[in-house]
């Protein structure tokens, strides 16, 4: 049996000791960790099938299909556009709500319920470098997504982008995709297991989308339901894309950037406090470790 | 040698359930120490405490110097882990996972090298998922090896191995000892642990009920030889420096604590009668002997 261990401080002063600190011990900097993560996370989307088929296929198909049932289409209630100068920018939205936020749930509650989580948390992987290196592989999905979306709505169905409305599009997107990320790490802290990570993650975002006017504009909907989306995130985002294919165009309101930083914001700072690398809830670990003893 | 894993007391409470109960252990730098036990007896969660991964209820632990729980990146580039449910992500090949891995650490193995060491050379650019589970445990060993560790948690490395894989990754881990390098090993394996520890603790109901090395574990009348054969003859048995122990069918298990003595006495009375001990046996108690006979009887709380 072993006496009380010393300290760290006096054990490291303890002759013949190994020093603590050598160069060979020394952490790599978390930051020269994050662009092999990026790269990890873009391995991982490309070679998951649903994961390319939620954040490319599914808003372009969604484009096409709703373009070709509507056909000569004009929006009174957004002026007299083409419908198709509204489903662009939408399904661009979609697109980056798919990337930022269904697939971050997704993949990050498979991580954790398979043990990815928990084997590179005995790394000195910091928990910000993956996230970011998460967040980095997200960017790079959205913005290819929104880009042939929007290619396919402008060349293939005509709608039309004033190029002065473009860094306001840049701007929407990016405030999206960082809301939206932000919102699918804390989404994924409360699913219980892969099989629940795709209906809770769709379960969420869809009905918000619907009253938000992602997939079409309600002109009629009823007032109080239109302030519930426009407290939501959804809403100001989806609505500071289409207006930059807006006749005239013009760019993302203060009022929705000032909800979409507060939600970005909160969500950022639940995400500090809740992110778990362990499989299941507090309630289900221990469950297991009751097991384990029996 | 300086010991580097230091467990004093540890104690580690599930609400009312008591995994791990006042439990004291050490591993010095070179050593290998295999932790044996049934399933329950709290093996895994006294490895998890020394990962960091879980937090003490009492008691303090030591790696290389630090609270693990508070040890950080700089505790973490010096420790490899073999933990015994955790996930390799399906979609990398074994090659794309090492050096994913790798680049964690500022002086790593290369990816060919790790990839020897664990016989994986012909499955690098294979998919993680199409591994058989042997050939995914040898990848968690090739990744908690691509740190070049100062300790290494190894819990159950060889489960679902083949003989010919566990004979070899018995080799790796005497070579980590040859590099200084303290290991803390759980096995169900009872060969593996003779054959690689230089100690043994074994725990039941989340106590440390004995620790030595694995030829003297238990101490005492654990320590006993027996001597067996197959009882042919009516005559009774003399008395001597044995105590008969239970044994099936016309099976006679003597045990005793000075062997020549008794196998002189033995052998003299079946000449002088004119019987044969047919079947005669002496033999050392092994270590699956002694750790059933600490683990199945007399030290239940």
């Amino acid at each position: 049996m072993t006496s009380p261990p010393a300290d760290a401080d006096s054990m490291r002063a303890a002759p013949g000791a190994p020093p603590a600190s050598g160069t060979s011990e020394r952490p790599r900097l978390g930051l020269a960790l994050a662009p092999g993560q990026v790269r990890y996370q873009l391995l991982l989307l490309v070679r998951n099938p649903l994961g390319s088929f939620i954040t490319v296929v599914v808003p372009l198909m969604l484009l096409i299909a709703l373009d070709l049932v509507t056909p000569e289409m004009t929006l009174q209630s957004l002026g007299g556009v083409p419908v198709v100068q509204f489903l662009t920018p939408a399904m661009a939205s979609f697109a980056v709500l798919n990337a930022g936020f269904v697939d971050v749930v997704v993949g990050t509650t498979v991580a954790r319920d398979q043990g990815v989580l928990r084997r590179l948390h005995a790394t000195p992987l910091p928990t910000w470098a993956l996230l970011i290196g998460r967040l980095g592989a997200s960017a790079i999905v959205a913005a290819g997504s929104v880009l042939v979306v929007l290619g396919v709505g402008i060349i293939f169905l005509h709608a039309h982008l004033a190029s002065s409305a473009i860094p306001g599009l840049v701007l929407s997107t990016t405030v999206g995709l960082l809301v939206s990320f932000a919102l699918g790490v804390v989404c994924s802290t409360l699913v219980p297991s892969t099989e629940a990570a795709l209906p809770v993650a769709y379960g969420l975002m869809l009905p918000v989308a619907f009253i938000s006017e992602v997939f079409f504009p309600a002109p009629g909907e009823a007032a109080w339901l239109r302030s519930v989306a426009a407290a939501l995130p959804v809403a100001p985002f989806a609505h500071a894309m289409e207006s930059a294919f807006a006749v005239p165009p013009h760019g993302m309101t203060g009022g929705q950037l000032g909800v979409l930083l507060a939600w970005g914001v909160g969500a950022a700072v639940v995400a500090i406090f809740t992110f778990r690398w362990e499989p299941g809830g507090l309630r289900r670990q221990r469950a297991r470790a009751r097991s384990s003893l029996r | 040698m300086r010991d580097v894993i230091e467990v004093h007391e540890l104690v580690k409470r599930y609400g009312s359930m008591t995994a791990v109960d006042g439990v004291s252990f050490s591993v010095a730098e070179g050593e290998v120490v295999g932790m044996l036990g049934p399933n329950g007896a709290g093996k895994t969660t006294t490895i998890e405490v020394l990962e960091g991964i879980r937090a003490p209820t009492g008691g303090q632990v030591r790696v290389l110097g630090h609270d693990p729980a508070r040890g950080g990146r700089h505790l973490k580039t010096q420790v490899g882990v073999v933990l015994q449910s955790a996930g390799i992500d399906g979609a990398l090949t074994v090659a794309e996972t090492i050096a994913l891995y790798a680049g964690f650490y500022r002086h790593r193995r290369p990816v060919a090298e790790a990839l020897a060491e664990v016989d994986l050379e012909e499955c690098a650019g294979r998919r993680v998922a199409a591994l058989s589970g042997g050939q995914r445990r040898r990848v968690d060993l090739a990744l908690a090896l691509a740190a070049r560790p100062r300790v290494l948690f190894l819990d159950e490395p060889t489960t679902g191995l083949d003989p010919a894989a566990r004979r070899r990754t018995w080799d790796v881990i005497a070579g980590l000892r040859g590099q200084g390098v303290a290991v803390l090993l759980t096995s169900h394996y009872l060969e593996e642990v003779q054959r690689l520890a230089d100690r043994v603790v074994v725990m039941h109901l989340g106590r440390l009920v004995a620790e030595g090395p694995p030829d003297r574990l238990g101490g005492g009348s654990e320590l006993a030889s027996r001597i067996t054969f197959r009882r042919t003859f009516t005559d009774e048995l003399p008395p001597g420096p044995w105590e008969r122990l239970a044994a099936a069918g016309t099976t006679v298990v003597l045990a005793t604590e000075d062997a020549t003595e008794a196998m002189h006495a033995l052998t003299s009375w079946a000449v002088d009668r004119g019987v044969e001990l047919e079947g005669l046996e002496l033999r050392r108690p092994s270590l699956e002997d002694r750790y059933l006979e600490l683990t199945e009887g007399g030290h239940d709380r």
